[in-house]
Parts: C-alpha cells; sequence; structure tokens
C-alpha cells in the first residue's frame, strides 16, 4: 500500500507541475487581456484540479493554500469586469508559491513558509477593490503593564479593529519583555503596531480603544496608503542586497529582527521556479518540463536535469538563473506589502543605504546588528539546495582569498606592520562573509565576521597582529578552510552538514582578542613600543601621546561609530582597491581540455585541408595566400590553447610556506623559508598532482632534516635553520629543488636500516646514490621516533611514486652536517612536446626534443663493440651504448648498418645514448595524447600523437627505452656482434 | 505509463538484450549492442611497438587515440588478410573506448534471456570466461561476449591486454 500512494504521490508531482506551468500561462494571459474570462476559467479549473488531487494523496497544506486561490478565482470568474492588474500580480505570486510548496512537499520538507501572508494578500485584494479605502493608518496600541488586572484584554480590541478597517499587518513589539525569570505572568509587557486601511476617520479607530484608554495607550498615525502593486511599490528603489539592506534596516531601528526574518523568508520563496521561467521564456514546453520532472533522479535538481536530458543548454540555464535572481521580489517591497513599512519610509531608507553602502560598506555589514548573530541558528537547507550552484562557486572563490590570506599572514610574521597585508586579508574575510551570509552559510559568516572584526581592529591599530592575535588569524583561516571543507562535503553527499566542534572556541577566541583590544586601547602594542602605533589622525596627537595607555573605551567605541558616516579618512572601499589586479574567469576542467582537444583537432584537419587544396591549387595553377594564413592562425591559436593549462607555482609554494610555518611553530624549530621563482608556470595537472610529495617532503626536511637549535648551535651553526625551496626552467623542463642546511643523511645509518628492514642482504656494497635511494623505498624511515609530523615512512615513496607519473625525476645531494638538497625535475607540460620525427621502416617515432643532443652519421671508424656490453660510438671521444631502435620496439627497419642509417643522440639523467634509426623527417610541436586513456602504458612509449594527414604516431620515451636496453643486454650484445660482423 | 513498464518486467527471465553479431572465421560472435559506439572500416592502423600480438596498434578516432584489437588473434583463431569487408567494431568497456577487428558484422539480433544457454565446458584449454553463454536462433549457435571480461574494466585493461 505504501508503495502505491508513494506511486500516486509521484504521479501527482508530475500532473502539478504541469498544472502549475499551464496555470503561470494562464494567468500571464490574463496579465496581457484582463477581460479574457477564457483564462481565468482555465486558471480555476487548473488549480482546482490540484486541490483535488493533492488532497487525494493527502497534502493538506497544499489543498488548503490551493483552495485560497481557487476561491479567488472562482470570484474573479463571475465577476464580468477588468481583472484588475494588481490581483493578477498576487495570483502568480501564489502560484509561485504553490509551486515552492508542491516542491518543497516532494522533497520532503516542511512546506516553505510566507502562505498564510499571501493567502491574506490574496483575499485582502479582493476586500480592498469591493470597498473603496480612503487612508491608511498605523495604530500603536500599548497596554499598561496592569493592563491585565482591570480584566482587560488586548487582543479583543485589535481583533474589533478589523471591524473598522481593513488589518493590513500586525507588529509585535516584545521590547518590554524582560528575562524569563523576572517576569510577571500577571503583567503586560506586550504592545503592538497594527497597520489598517480604512474609510472611516482616525477617530474611529482610537474608539475601538475609547473604553480602555486608562489602561491601554494608543497612538493612531496616518501612513501613505500602500500604493497599489500596479504601481509596482518599490520600483523606484533599487535592487539591494537584501540581507545587507535588512541589517541596515534593522540597525537604524526601521524594523525588528523577527520582521526581517519574516521579509526574507518571503522574498525567499516567492521567487519563480526555473522551470516555470523556461516555459514562460518558451525555451520548454510544459510536457518536456513534466517529462525532466519525473526523469529526475534522486538528489538531482532540476536545473542538472534538465541539462543532462539535453532540453536547455548551460547558458540557457546560466541565463534562466540571472531572470530567476531578477524574479526576486525585491526585501523592500516585500516590507511593505507586509505593512512592516511605509512605502515612503522605505525609500528613504533606501536612499540612506545606498549613500552609506557607497560610503564605506563595513558600515552596513550585517556583523554589528542583532540580525547577524545567526551562527547558532539552524541551516535552511532549503535555501542551501537551491543555492547549490552559487555555494560551489563561492566555495573555490573562498579558497582563493583564504590562500590569499595566508600568504599575507605569513608577510605580517615577517612584518607586523605590513598595512597592505592587513588590507588585504580584510578585505578576503570581508568578501567571504559577505558572499556566504547571502548564501544562508551561516557558520561560514560567522566566523568570516570575527575574523573580519579582529582584521578591522589591526586595521585601526588597535591590534597588532603578531603572538596571539597572529595565531588566532591563522586559525581563523583554517577554520574557514575546514567550514569549506564541510560545505563541499555537504554539496556533494546533501544530508546535514557537519558542524566544526573547534568553531565556538575559535569565534569566543578571536572575540576575546577583539574586546581585549577594544577596552584598555593599545594594550597589546603598548608595552611592546617596538612597533610603533601610528598615531590616527582622527585624534589630535597630543591627546594621543598624553595619555596612550588610558584612552577611555567610550571614545574608542565613539571613534569606531564615527566610522559609520563616510568620511575621507576611511579607507577606500574593499573591492576597489588601487593596484590594477589580473583580471581572469574560471572555467570548468572539463571544457578547457575540451577546447584544447578541439584546437587540436581544428589544427590537424586544417594541416590536411591545406595539402589538399595545395594540391588542386597546383593543377589549377593559383596561389593559396589565405591558406596559410589559415595556418598561421591556427598554429598560434594551439599555443594560445595550450597555454591556458599553465598555471603558476606560487599557490603550491605558499602552502609549502605555511607549513614550514607550522612545523617551525609545532616543534620549536626556528625555521627561515626562502621562495625561489614561484611565478614559474607548469602545467595545472602537473601542479595539481604535486602538492602531495612537497608536502611530504618539507615536513621531511623541517622534521628529519633540521636539527634541534640546541644541536645546530653546537654544530656551530645559527640556531635558525634554514629551508629553501625554489623553482626554475632548464633545459625545458621545470626543476623544482628543496634544500635544508640540516643534519644532511647519514649514510652508514641508511644503509643499516635497509638491512635491518631486509631490504638489503647484509654486506652489499651499495654506490652513494643508491643508498640515498633507499630512503624512497616504501616502509622506510631512519626517524628515531615517530612524531606526529612524519615519521611513519610512508612519505619518500610517496613523493618518488607521484614524481614519476608525472614523467619527471627525483634526485639527491646531500653532505653530511652540511644539509640535503632534493631536486624534482617535471616535464613542462604533459600535453604539448616538441619532438623531432624519426622514420624507421614505414613507421614515424617523434623523440622528445629535450632530449635530443644531435645527430649524425658514424663512420666506420666510430663504431665498436665492447665485449659483453654492445656496441658504441664515438663522439667528440666520448664512447656512447648504441641503442637500435628497432630492435628495442620489435619492429622491422630498413637500415641495419649504422654507417647507412644516422644515430641520434639523446640524454637521460646525465648519460647519453645513440639511437639507431633510418632517417630523419623534421621536428614538429605535438599534442601527446596519453596511451592510458583507452590503453594502457607501453614500455618505451610516453604517449602518441596525431600527425597532421591524421595518422597517429608514438612519441618515444628515451628513459624507458634506455630501460628497455639494459633489460635486453643480452639480445643487444648479440645485435653488436651481428653488427660486427657485417662490417 | 509506469504500469505499461510493469507490464514489461513481469517475469524475470523475459528481459531481452539486442546483440550485434560479427563472424570471425565460420564462427558467429554477440556483442551487446548498446556498447557498440560505431562501426567503421578497417583502415591502417600505427602498430604499437612490445604489445601482444592481438594489439594490432591504434587509431585516430577524431582525435581520440584508439587501440585496434584483432579478435582473431585474441581467440587464437588462423589470421586473416584485412580485406575490404574488413571492419573495425568500436565499443566503449567503462571510460575506454576500443577497436575490435571482426571478419564481417552480420546481423542485430533479439535475445531473450530465455534463449540464452550457459557456456559448455570447453575444457582446461579454452577460456570462456568472456562469454556470457550461447544464443540459439534458428539453426545458428551465436557465442555472446561479455565486452568487460574480454577487455577488462578500467584498471583490469593492462592485465588483460598485456
Amino acid at each position: 500500500m505504501q508503495l502505491d500512494v508513494a506511486r500516486y504521490r509521484e504521479t501527482f508531482f508530475a500532473e502539478a507541475a504541469e498544472n502549475l506551468a499551464d496555470l503561470d500561462v494562464a494567468l500571464l494571459k490574463l496579465e496581457a487581456d484582463p477581460l479574457d474570462r477564457e483564462a481565468v476559467a482555465t486558471a480555476f479549473r487548473l488549480v482546482h484540479s490540484l486541490k483535488g488531487s493533492a488532497d487525494a494523496v493527502g497534502f493538506p497544506d497544499l489543498v488548503r493554500f490551493a483552495h485560497h486561490i481557487e476561491d479567488v478565482l472562482s470570484r474573479l470568474r463571475d465577476d464580468t469586469s477588468a481583472v484588475p492588474l494588481a490581483r493578477v500580480d498576487a495570483l502568480l505570486r501564489a502560484s509561485n508559491h504553490l509551486a515552492a510548496m508542491v516542491a518543497a512537499v516532494r522533497a520532503g520538507g516542511p512546506v516553505p513558509a510566507g502562505g498564510d501572508e499571501l493567502a491574506a494578500v490574496l483575499s485582502g485584494t479582493g476586500d480592498r477593490t469591493a470597498a473603496p479605502v480612503c487612508g491608511a493608518y498605523r495604530v500603536t496600541v500599548a497596554p499598561a503593564p496592569e493592563a491585565f488586572l482591570s480584566g482587560l484584554d488586548p487582543l479583543r480590541l485589535i481583533q474589533d479593529l478589523a471591524g473598522v478597517g481593513r488589518v493590513t499587518g500586525v507588529h509585535l513589539n516584545t521590547d518590554r519583555l524582560p528575562r524569563l525569570a523576572a517576569l510577571d505572568p500577571e503583567r503586560c509587557y506586550l504592545s503592538w503596531e497594527v497597520c489598517v486601511e480604512t474609510s472611516g476617520t482616525p477617530g474611529d479607530l482610537a474608539d475601538v480603544f475609547a473604553f480602555a484608554r486608562h489602561a491601554i495607550e494608543v497612538t493612531v498615525e496616518p501612513v501613505e496608503r500602500v500604493a497599489p502593486p500596479t504601481a509596482e511599490p518599490a520600483a523606484d528603489v533599487p535592487r539591494l542586497d537584501p540581507l545587507w539592506f535588512g541589517a541596515f534596516l534593522c540597525k537604524r531601528g526601521t524594523i525588528t529582527a523577527d520582521q526581517l526574518a519574516t521579509a526574507l523568508a518571503f522574498v525567499r520563496r516567492a521567487r519563480p521556479m526555473i522551470g516555470v521561467l523556461a516555459i514562460q521564456e518558451g525555451l520548454l514546453t510544459a510536457d518536456q518540463m513534466t517529462e525532466v520532472l519525473s526523469a529526475m533522479g534522486p538528489g538531482e535538481r532540476f536545473g542538472e536535469a534538465v541539462v543532462r536530458l539535453g532540453y536547455l543548454t548551460d547558458a540557457d540555464l546560466w541565463n534562466l538563473f540571472l531572470l530567476h535572481q531578477d524574479g526576486f521580489p525585491t526585501l523592500g517591497g516585500v516590507l511593505v506589502e507586509l505593512g512592516m513599512i511605509a512605502p515612503g519610509v522605505l525609500a528613504s531608507e533606501a536612499a540612506a543605504f545606498s549613500a552609506f553602502a557607497a560610503g564605506d560598506g563595513e558600515a552596513g555589514a550585517p556583523g554589528d546588528s542583532p540580525a547577524a548573530e545567526p551562527a547558532a541558528a539552524d541551516l535552511d537547507y532549503g535555501v542551501l539546495a537551491e543555492n547549490a550552484e552559487m555555494i560551489a562557486e563561492f566555495c573555490t572563490e573562498a579558497d582563493d582569498h583564504l590562500l590569499a590570506a595566508d600568504r599575507h599572514l605569513l608577510e605580517l610574521d615577517a612584518d607586523p606592520a605590513n598595512k597592505k597585508a592587513v588590507d588585504a586579508i580584510y578585505r578576503g574575510y570581508h568578501t567571504i562573509k559577505g558572499v556566504s551570509s547571502m548564501l544562508g552559510l551561516r557558520a561560514v559568516q560567522g566566523l568570516a565576521h570575527e575574523a573580519e572584526n579582529l582584521l578591522n581592529m589591526a586595521r585601526d591599530g588597535k591590534v597588532v597582529l603578531r603572538g596571539r592575535p597572529l595565531d588566532l588569524a591563522f586559525a581563523a583561516t583554517d577554520g574557514l578552510k575546514r567550514q569549506l571543507g564541510f560545505v563541499r562535503d555537504w554539496l556533494q553527499h546533501r544530508g546535514l552538514m557537519e558542524a566544526d566542534p573547534l568553531l565556538g572556541q575559535l569565534v569566543s577566541d578571536l572575540r576575546v582578542v577583539a574586546a581585549g583590544a577594544d577596552g584598555p586601547a593599545a594594550h597589546a602594542a603598548g608595552p611592546r613600543g617596538a612597533a610603533p602605533d601610528q598615531p590616527r589622525p582622527a585624534e589630535p596627537a597630543p591627546r594621543a601621546a598624553a595619555a596612550p595607555a588610558s584612552v577611555p573605551a567610550p571614545v574608542e567605541r565613539a571613534a569606531r561609530g564615527a566610522v559609520v558616516a563616510p568620511s575621507p579618512l576611511d579607507p577606500p572601499p574593499p573591492r576597489r582597491s588601487g593596484a590594477p589586479e589580473k583580471e581572469t574567469v574560471r572555467v570548468d576542467r572539463d571544457r578547457l581540455d575540451k577546447l584544447v582537444n578541439v584546437i587540436g583537432e581544428l589544427v590537424v584537419a586544417q594541416a590536411m585541408a591545406e595539402e589538399e587544396m595545395a594540391e588542386v591549387a597546383r593543377r589549377v595553377g593559383v596561389e593559396l595566400r589565405a591558406m596559410s594564413e589559415l595556418s598561421k592562425i591556427s598554429r598560434s591559436l594551439q599555443e594560445l590553447g595550450l597555454s591556458l593549462r599553465m598555471v603558476p607555482l606560487q599557490g603550491i609554494f605558499q602552502k609549502m610556506n605555511r607549513l614550514v610555518r607550522d612545523l617551525s611553530r609545532k616543534m620549536d624549530k626556528p625555521v627561515e623559508f626562502e621562495m625561489n621563482g614561484e611565478d614559474t608556470e607548469l602545467d595545472k595537472t602537473v601542479v595539481d598532482q604535486l602538492g602531495d610529495p612537497l608536502m611530504h617532503m618539507v615536513r621531511n626536511a623541517v622534521d628529519h632534516g633540521l636539527e634541534s637549535p640546541a644541536e645546530r648551535v653546537a654544530a656551530g651553526k645559527p640556531a635558525t635553520g634554514r629551508v629553501s625551496l625554489r623553482a626554475y626552467h632548464q633545459g625545458g623542463n621545470i626543476y623544482i629543488e628543496l634544500a635544508d642546511d640540516g643534519k644532511g643523511l647519514d649514510r652508514d645509518r641508511i644503509l643499516r636500516k635497509a638491512v635491518e628492514k631486509g631490504i638489503v642482504p647484509e654486506g652489499q656494497k651499495l654506490s652513494d646514490g643508491d643508498t640515498y635511494d633507499l630512503i624512497f623505498e616504501p616502509g622506510f624511515s631512519t626517524a628515531k621516533a615517530v612524531t606526529d609530523v612524519s615519521g611513519r615512512g610512508v612519505g619518500m615513496d610517496v613523493v618518488r611514486r607521484n614524481v614519476e607519473s608525472l614523467h619527471g625525476g627525483i634526485v639527491i645531494r646531500t653532505e653530511l652536517g652540511r644539509g640535503t638538497t632534493f631536486t624534482i625535475r617535471l616535464p613542462l607540460t604533459l600535453a604539448i612536446m616538441d619532438g623531432l620525427m624519426v622514420g624507421l621502416g614505414d613507421d614515424v617515432y617523434l623523440l622528445p626534443l629535450l632530449s635530443v643532443i644531435e645527430s649524425f652519421r658514424p663512420r666506420r671508424a666510430e663504431l665498436y663493440t665492447l665485449a659483453g656490453r654492445g656496441e658504441v660510438v664515438t663522439a667528440r671521444g666520448e664512447a656512447i651504448p648504441l641503442l637500435r631502435l628497432h630492435a628495442l620496439l620489435g619492429r622491422p627497419v630498413r637500415v641495419t648498418d649504422p654507417c647507412q642509417g644516422l644515430v641520434v643522440l639523446v640524454e637521460d639523467q646525465g648519460k647519453k645514448y645513440a639511437l639507431l634509426v633510418d632517417e630523419l623527417l623534421g621536428q614538429m610541436q605535438v599534442v601527446v595524447k596519453s596511451l592510458d586513456t583507452n590503453f594502457r602504458r607501453v614500455e618505451g612509449l610516453t604517449g602518441a600523437t596525431i600527425l597532421g594527414d591524421g595518422r597517429v604516431a608514438m612519441i618515444l620515451d628515451v628513459h624507458g627505452l634506455t630501460k628497455l636496453h639494459g633489460q635486453s643486454g643480452g639480445s643487444r650484445s648479440e645485435a653488436g656482434h651481428a653488427a660486427r660482423a657485417a662490417i | 505509463m509506469s504500469s505499461d513498464h510493469k507490464g514489461d518486467r513481469g517475469g524475470p527471465g523475459s528481459e531481452s538484450n539486442q546483440f550485434l553479431t560479427f563472424t570471425l572465421d565460420a564462427e558467429e560472435y554477440g556483442l551487446e549492442i548498446l556498447r557498440v559506439q560505431e562501426i567503421k572500416g578497417y583502415s591502417k592502423v600505427t602498430p604499437l611497438p612490445n604489445t601482444p600480438r592481438e594489439v594490432r596498434g591504434v587509431m585516430n578516432l577524431r582525435g581520440t587515440v584508439v587501440p585496434i584489437i584483432d579478435l582473431r588473434s585474441k581467440f587464437g583463431l588462423a589470421e586473416a588478410e584485412y580485406t575490404r569487408f574488413t571492419v573495425i567494431i568500436v565499443v566503449t568497456v567503462g571510460a575506454k573506448i576500443v577497436g575490435f577487428v571482426v571478419d564481417a558484422v552480420s546481423d542485430v539480433l533479439n535475445v531473450s534471456a530465455a534463449e540464452v544457454v550457459p557456456t559448455p565446458d570447453l575444457g582446461a584449454g579454452v577460456d570462456t570466461t568472456f562469454m556470457t553463454g550461447m544464443a540459439r536462433t534458428g539453426e545458428r549457435l551465436v557465442t555472446l561476449l561479455n565486452i568487460d571480461r574480454l577487455i577488462g574494466r578500467d584498471e583490469a585493461l593492462p592485465a588483460v591486454m598485456a
């Protein structure tokens, strides 16, 4: 049975979606032609049937709300006059709300609030047309505390107001409400503001309370009548960020926090559904929408489904989102509609807010108002889910801000007076706070707010960011990173968002520091004296000098308060900083890869077209000027496309900088960290995979590499250790070098350990290099104690594996007692390569140009065979092993005599090899296609590429070839003998 | 509309699948048609050195490098000259795209689960793990292949191909 109901419900949802879409269409028709009875009848039918089926499957909330709409429509149907636009408007909103309710019920969530208000507005619209209104009044009803004692019931009286006119809004004022412990249940602490529209006089309203005048204070003041929505109450008010504007209003006492919350809920819920918008825009038919709704997978969103099914493109969806945003009613409009604020007041408040926001964004920040303390409040998952795309976007953006914050905090660590860094960090937190609050990420917002406060103090010179405050700023950045992690988890898995157990402590720590600085001013800076407390220009210098330590708190507050008014002394608005920043556009990685691929294909197709055209042109005898132009363009397009993937190493270096700082704190080892060449650019794929290995290496350097300060001093070194990280280009490779001036690798100890672990048999002789390479063995660790930093022996083998998977290599240089240097060699990019085309039999192979030194045809006298070690070619007095490429690859060949063919000298890890090939075919830049995409790695090959004529050519991996050569030593010498015999 | 579906799925044994059948020598094989991406005539492939004999090489399929496997060679049948009837069936295996060289494509076959008989035990020398079963249609006997086992999905791919 259960299952059956579920199935009916699914059918219902599909139907409801259809009904709602049609309803919108009907209402829009009505809006276009207010006399369209047909549209009214259609709308009525649709709502009626939706109500009926909702009842059948047991959704009482839907039934109730649908009934309201049906009611209004039924009255309209019986009327023959034109339907007022205001009412159509209200109906459209009601229809949106109904859609939201259906969506909420479908998702199993709570029914969105705001329906009652809407219903009131709906039926109110009806009443209003029935009874023309002359005036609107705000009646303040404030019973005396003893009112109850005389048996008075204010509620009755307020209800009586409805007899005089139409009540458009009631606001409860709880300002006088004491704490629970102090509450006397027999006293009245509440007062009300009732907005009434009436054709009567103010006296009529006051008369309702006539007999209770002794106990109730009543004031009646006229308010500007709510303009009918045809005139769009808030039309002249610009669209303001609802949260910030709301907070601003709260702060000025125009509305209360409760009112704001109600209004915001209304704003969020009243916006239209994407699907409905799509139908309105003609991008989707109602049938398609139904289909999408029924094809939606669990947890899938409508937008995702509609794109997946191919009804809309991403671009369409995005445009709809923008429309969707515009579809929000403004906060001001809603406030007016709910009778919480008069339109006139709204206009002046909005103007004040705009002036204010232009002066300094901070002043309008919700943080200072009571409304912005909702960190502890429950998350509204409905809102979060709706914002999922934006949240994902926000996470990436926030990452950047936090990364930058880390960088600037490190700058501050070195130079606490760095004002620019403080400003930059402040901006980062500020942005994170603003966006997270907009998206409803309360925990992020709360933490960012506290962090921002701290930085604001630093900006004002009330806190010097060093020692504890600086640590806290670091902690806040980490906390925000954790929060983002939770948010990301939630985006992936949904359900409940994880809460950070450390958050509360962090927030209160931040508050304590901020409060400490707010009270006894200059407390942090005063005793140190080292950092000159910059005299604030706002205060007369003599005073600051006279009593630096005893500036009374109120003065401080006043100074802070002054920030509220825009003043020339304020820092410039955060967003518009002076230095021109590099503008960037975020692009989905898949799309980028596809673009690069398509460009590659274009280049190939262009080359093929060129060949064909050349053939035609030869026959006809014309010149192909446009063609060569085209080829030039397509080549530069290719270069550009490939450069898109290159990113600087800065981000990753920054992380290491931070890591060193943290480790140095943790282990009480002072470390000086030096970075070089962080602008070096590398393929994003490579950079992404570099993070892990570098982290392990840096940990090792600080933990194992550097000695404790005492040991260092005893060894005659400065107590502060040095770790340096640098990156540079060399020969088309990128080298990343991590050096420390610590104790160096202990050859004997490594060897002992290796024997102990059974990695090396007892008594085996190993070269220095081979010995040091042992630290890359899995499970190898020479650390005496396993610390929580490193020493479990899982690090270095990960390093080697990752580096090798990037076609790179790693080399250790070390000197006992002097330090260790790890050098990682990496290819610039995995996507493109300069290659030398060589012919071998009928095949074409590419050699990475980077490894090629030279090529020549050897003379007979330059060829030798070494006993058991194969063939050798001498070049410039050097004996170089000769590798017969065809033999290594097991392919047929035209030339077997080296004196008839060509040898290409290549270099691999410092050693030279001579490769025997048939011929050289030229040089070209190629796009590397990995073989493991569809196949697997093949020994001796880096990958494949597609040549200009569409053929596939293999790219040779010199290192792999030399390994193959090493493995097949036997056959090598045989070949050698054969060659010898031929000579 | 959902009830229609219910009717189709009435009995567990009545599910029917479409198979693309092709010939190798005198034998007929079937591949799940949903896995077939395209069928194209044989064109020259670039050989891959140091790979097993059945890996004929790689081909450029609109910018993608696709390995080409000769199924005759894979199944240990006598190798044949490639003619103008020789075709490559491009299939998807997990995220990978692979091309099979076969003698000719013959038919699309509707096979209901009831028509599939398990592969008989052909003795130790014959690997039957990549066969789903045999389908008997009329007098023909078609061997249904399990591509995932034949090629191995993702990480298994190298192991089987090597």
